[in-house]
């Protein structure tokens, strides 16, 4: 009840607007997530990131676009839960097509492989309620006693 | 008269509560949502389909993949107005996929003709309900349902011969060069199929869902 008459102040208007926009019409989920990826300091150009929940719920996934920026969706839906989430990258190149008209070859890799698992990438990240930018660096540095998986290439 | 109209009235009612209820056999309760990501050695996969089929009986569900690597499913048109809400029965199906890249480059198809579909781009296995390892329950009321799915080397597909001559005539001497490559390519990757299984994504993911519709 509070709340509600505290919305009638002016100096409370935006916050809650604000409230309404994230609890409104904003989709089933309570954080959105938006940021730019870069290896060694220069943007990556394509690849997927994604956001592993650290206990329960649903993964989260951003498309990398061209300038290095992604939008993380759970679902078809944008945004996800506010949590604390294990973040891996993949990035390869795009293939050549087989000339053979096989599946094409694993393109090569543009982000090195211990980014491509939660385990072993090393990134972890808070997602609160409402906006967040997360930029996530990454560098070709492998973390303390990281070997590559057999059978990779 | 007036007795007639009523006991004929009756029977429409009754006739028409039977349609409603049981006319078209034990139809199956449509209680849950769908909707998911899918991703191919990580990366989020650009197009295709995935079908979920029941592990007992009930329609079958499928899902266009966009191309964020996003899909929801939906029976038959599901709903028209809101394609990500449809509904589809709570149960435990199986899921096949089929994701295609480009068409080849030396495409055979007909000037004028649809380009011929590209290669597969993940394992065969997705491609029958036999060899699929993707099951899942489907829960009542909105589920997340991540499909990881390996790419095509993780079972390399057998060398077929006929491929092999139909590729021949196309491109001539081009044709050892290439087969050495491919070769190269099997080789290299065949032990990933070994150590790399799809990840059965999301058991605990209804409960998420819970907590979200308990806030809301």
């Amino acid at each position: 009840m509070n709340a509600f008459f505290s919305c009638l102040q002016p100096s409370m208007l935006a916050a809650c607007l604000g409230l309404v926009a994230l609890t409104g019409c904003g989709g089933p989920y309570d954080a959105a997530v938006s940021g730019m990826v870069k290896f060694n300091g220069a943007p990556v150009p394509r690849g997927t990131v994604s956001f592993k929940p650290q206990s329960t719920g649903a993964d989260a996934f951003g498309q990398i676009n061209s300038d290095g920026t992604y939008v993380l969706r759970t679902g078809r839906e944008e945004g996800l839960n506010s949590g604390s989430y294990s973040v891996s990258v993949a990035a390869n190149e795009t293939p050549a097509p087989n000339p053979k008209g096989g599946p094409p070859p694993m393109g090569k890799a543009i982000t090195p492989e211990w980014y491509r698992d939660p385990a072993t990438s090393g990134l972890t990240f808070t997602v609160v309620p409402g906006d967040n930018t997360i930029d996530i660096e990454l560098n070709a540095t492998p973390p303390p006693g990281w070997k590559p998986p057999p059978g990779r290439r | 008269m007036n007795t007639s109209i009523k006991s004929r009235s009756r029977l429409l009612i009754a006739a028409a509560l039977l349609a409603a209820s049981g006319g078209c056999g034990a139809t199956a309760k449509y209680d849950a949502n769908v909707q998911g990501t899918v991703t191919i050695d990580g990366e989020l996969a650009p197009g295709g389909t995935v079908t979920f089929t029941p592990v007992e009986k009930g329609p079958t569900a499928v899902g266009t993949i966009a191309s964020d690597g996003s899909y929801a499913l939906r029976i038959g048109q599901g709903d028209v107005g809101s394609p990500d809400s449809s509904e589809i029965p709570s149960g435990k199906y199986v899921v096949t996929a089929m994701i295609t890249g480009s068409s080849p480059p030396t495409d055979s198809a007909p000037a004028g003709a649809p380009p011929s579909a590209g290669p597969k781009i993940i394992a065969e296995k997705y491609g029958s309900r036999v060899t699929s390892d993707l099951k899942f329950e489907v829960k009542k009321g909105p589920n997340i349902i991540v499909l990881a799915l390996d790419g095509p080397w993780a079972n390399p597909p057998v060398e077929e011969p006929s491929d092999d001559t139909s590729a021949a005539e196309a491109e001539g001497e081009q044709e050892s060069a290439t087969t050495g490559a491919r070769e190269d390519a099997a080789t290299a990757s065949t032990p990933a199929g070994v150590t790399e299984t799809a990840e059965p994504a999301t058991a605990t993911e209804n409960e998420a869902f819970k907590d979200q519709e308990a806030k809301r």
